[in-house]
């Protein structure tokens, strides 16, 4: 049988995943799919709480993070291309004001 | 039947986590989303096991159907070139970033799987029937009706905002 | 069901959400409008103001447990109005000056407002995610609503990739708090007194808390602040850094102070020195008015979480008043700023925005002068103005709580601030100004804002009871 431990552990690797992705890529996008992944991880966690709770909100709130996802790939994916158009690059190394 | 449950659950994580991995090494972003889309496919693979039905028709469409066809429409209209190889650009503070959220994955590992364990060993008896869409939708529209008001303006908002920085000639 | 009693209860947000509709509407039908939708945005967020002075239940639960009207929580909104409406007033000239004067902008700074309102109100924890990322995705687009120029490119894009990245922790906790209290909703959390004795309940609380740290700009989290204070439009830097502050403080604040914790005591008060230290000393070493401004934000934020930490009974009441004096003075200091800005040409950087280009404006503009000297007296929290009430409100309340070593780290780092507030004056003053300058010209409506502003630091400097008394007889 697998329990709730499992999944919170398989879902606290992608989070991981996604963190290292953050912090290591260079290209705005793919930092971007990276952000994308640690919000599945918590996708996943939320859902198998909800499922071995057999409360319902979890799933709730997961609906509201898929729909907050598409907006924010709309406007990020907008903001990069107003960049791109201006500057010709989405390596955030070549941004000025973008060193962390 | 029990292990026919195990066995998936390590299948479809095995993919997860080597799509994962494969999605934030590469160096050509159309590689990268392709294996994310990979990654969602094997997420959704495991809200099947979770009994979350609804949920997970909703990460095929939404997720793979629309953000990820987006985010490849960008990345081809964009026309990017390879990133140079991790190899070639190692520097110190990416070494400590990984090792950082190494050390990070460790503990938030640490933390789910032995902070939850033993805690609740098999799904609850009502999980078959909340993640289907005939509960969700009726907790949706009745309980959560303001939220999923508000979550619709910020449809609207995210649309009027995409369009007032990405169309090319506005005024 | 919705019934009309929860309508009524729930006019201002209906009103703002309405006007940013309407706002939509207008400027897709019609060309040139844009005077048409600076006045229905001014009279809305005015109503909204007025309604919440109205006929509100003062403690309802309404649209099935979404929502929470409470005295705090309207007190909260009506600040964050004021911010807005004291914005969006002094915006008007600022974008016609840099050429972005779309209607969208009205209604993107409304939908954000709703965004904080729903925020502010909300009551449990989906409500909020929804309500903080309608804000955040609003100061996103705002953030980089200067197409053209690189800067503020750049600046939405850091904004965007921090912002959704720190979402990702604060949904964690959402997570590990979902996970151990089986509830998102507020008061049911707060019922149940075990919660607060598990770790990964806390764990949760410490990792949601780091999102809205985000927001405040509290020290490890503050890198965003000054590049996107720097490259957004002034307005919109006005907007960010007071209204955008208050939603997350007036949501956070009432939430951590009612589970008034030891270990998260500690956390909170190193954070609180470590950013007001960080932002008060790098902001001594600043040319740029705009990113000084920021850091003097990051170490006003350090103010605010002393008052957090403090977790009694006077935080609240505290940080509310010195999020309604900072409000006035940030506000007033940055529209000046947008005001002495010089118009936008084909470069991308922002032009007048230097210490430098301050020197002498004394002699060019006495009364603008006078203006910024009250803000910044203000911001340095010197007696005669409210900025001082605030701290002292502040203050007093981690006292309260026998946390008077963190109170004189407080004291102290926020008289190093003074140096830097006095470098702005002693240029405006004292200094021979700088080659030749054109005479600057000030717009009506920012007039109008400015001396709104200015107004109400002096009023609430020598009246400080005149806000809890506003709230109290006023509202109940």
């Amino acid at each position: 049988m697998v329990e709730l431990n499992y999944y919170l552990g398989l879902s606290s690797i992608l989070f991981a995943i996604g963190v290292i992705g953050v912090l290591v890529r260079r290209n705005a996008i793919i930092i971007f799919m990276s952000i994308e992944l640690m919000f599945n991880s918590i996708n996943l966690s939320l859902i198998s709480f909800s499922s071995f709770l057999g409360d319902v909100t979890g799933q709730i709130l997961v609906f509201f993070i898929i729909a907050v996802a598409a907006a924010e790939a709309a406007i990020g994916l907008a903001i990069i291309i107003a960049l791109f158009r201006n500057k010709g690059t989405v390596n955030i190394d070549e941004i000025n004001i973008l060193k962390w | 039947m029990q292990n026919l449950e195990l066995i998936f659950f390590i299948a479809f994580a095995i993919i997860a986590i080597y799509s994962a991995i494969m999605m934030v090494t590469r160096r050509n972003p159309i590689s990268s989303a392709l294996f994310l889309i990979l990654n969602f496919f094997a997420v959704s693979g495991v809200y099947l096991l979770l009994k979350a039905q609804f949920i997970a028709i909703i990460q095929v469409l939404v997720y793979m159907g629309a953000i990820m066809v987006l985010f490849l429409f960008v990345i081809m209209l964009l026309n990017l070139h390879d990133e140079n190889k991790l190899s070639e650009s190692i520097t110190y503070r990416k070494i400590t970033a990984v090792l950082l959220s190494i050390l990070l994955m460790g503990l938030l590992f640490v933390t789910f799987f032995f902070g939850f364990m033993g805690k609740k060993s098999e799904i609850h008896e009502t999980a078959g029937t909340i993640g289907k869409a005939e509960f969700l939708g009726k907790e949706l529209f009745l309980k959560y009706a303001f939220p999923v008001e508000i979550a619709g303006l910020l449809l609207l908002a995210a649309v009027v905002g995409a369009v007032v920085l990405a169309k090319k000639k506005f005024e | 069901m919705i019934t009309l009693a929860e309508l009524v209860n729930a006019v201002p947000l209906l009103i703002i959400a309405i006007a940013a509709i309407l706002t939509l509407l207008i400027t897709t039908f019609f060309k040139k409008s844009t005077d048409v939708v600076f006045a229905v945005t001014i009279i809305s967020l005015f109503a909204a103001i007025f309604f919440y002075f109205g006929d509100l239940e003062k403690d309802a639960l309404i649209f099935t447990e979404s929502l929470r009207i409470n005295m705090v929580s309207i007190m909260f909104s009506v600040i964050a109005l004021t911010a807005v409406f004291i914005s969006v007033l002094s915006a008007k000239s600022y974008i016609e000056k840099e050429e972005i004067n779309f209607g969208e902008y009205y209604s993107l700074s409304l939908f954000a407002t709703l965004g904080m309102l729903v925020m502010i109100h909300s009551a449990n924890l989906i409500v909020l995610f929804i309500g903080l990322e309608l804000m955040s995705i609003c100061f996103f687009v705002l953030t980089g609503f200067l197409r053209k120029r690189v800067k503020s490119n750049e600046g939405a894009l850091k904004y965007f990739l921090l912002g959704a990245f720190m979402t990702g922790f604060l949904l964690f906790g959402i997570s590990l708090i979902y996970g151990t209290s089986g509830t998102l909703d507020f008061i049911k959390m707060l019922q149940n007194q075990s919660l607060v004795k598990q770790p990964l309940f806390l764990i949760g609380v410490a990792l949601f808390s780091i999102g809205f740290f985000f927001k405040m700009g509290i020290f490890p989290f503050h890198m965003w602040v000054p590049d996107v204070y720097e490259g957004a439009p002034t307005s919109v830097t006005g907007l960010m850094s007071t209204a955008g502050k208050i939603a997350a403080v007036g949501t956070l604040a009432p939430f951590i102070v009612n589970t008034n914790v030891t270990s998260l005591k500690v956390i909170f008060s190193v954070l609180a020195v470590l950013t007001m230290l960080f932002g008060n000393v790098i902001a001594l070493s600043q040319v740029n008015i705009k990113r000084l401004l920021a850091f003097s934000s990051i170490a006003s934020a350090g103010y605010i979480l002393v008052g957090i930490t403090a977790m009694n009974e006077f935080s609240v009441k505290g940080v509310a008043f010195y999020l309604f004096a900072y409000t006035f003075m940030q506000l007033g200091a940055f529209i000046l700023v947008s005001v002495i800005e010089k118009p936008s040409d084909s470069s991308n950087d922002y032009k007048g925005v230097n210490l430098d280009d301050y020197k002498g404006l004394a002699s060019k503009n006495p009364s603008l002068a006078v203006l910024l000297t009250i803000f910044l007296f203000s911001l340095g929290g010197i007696p005669p103005f409210a900025g001082f009430w605030g701290k002292y409100y502040l203050f007093y309340a981690a006292i309260k709580s026998e946390l008077v070593w963190l109170s004189v780290i407080a004291i102290l780092l926020s008289i190093i601030s003074i140096y830097y507030y006095l470098k702005i004056i002693v240029y405006m003053w004292f200094s021979k100004e700088s080659g030749n300058e054109v005479e600057i010209v000030v717009p009506p409506f920012a007039s109008i804002a400015l001396y709104i502003a200015a107004g109400l630091t002096i009023l609430f400097g020598l009246f400080p009871n005149l806000f809890f008394v506003m709230f109290k007889t006023v509202l109940k």
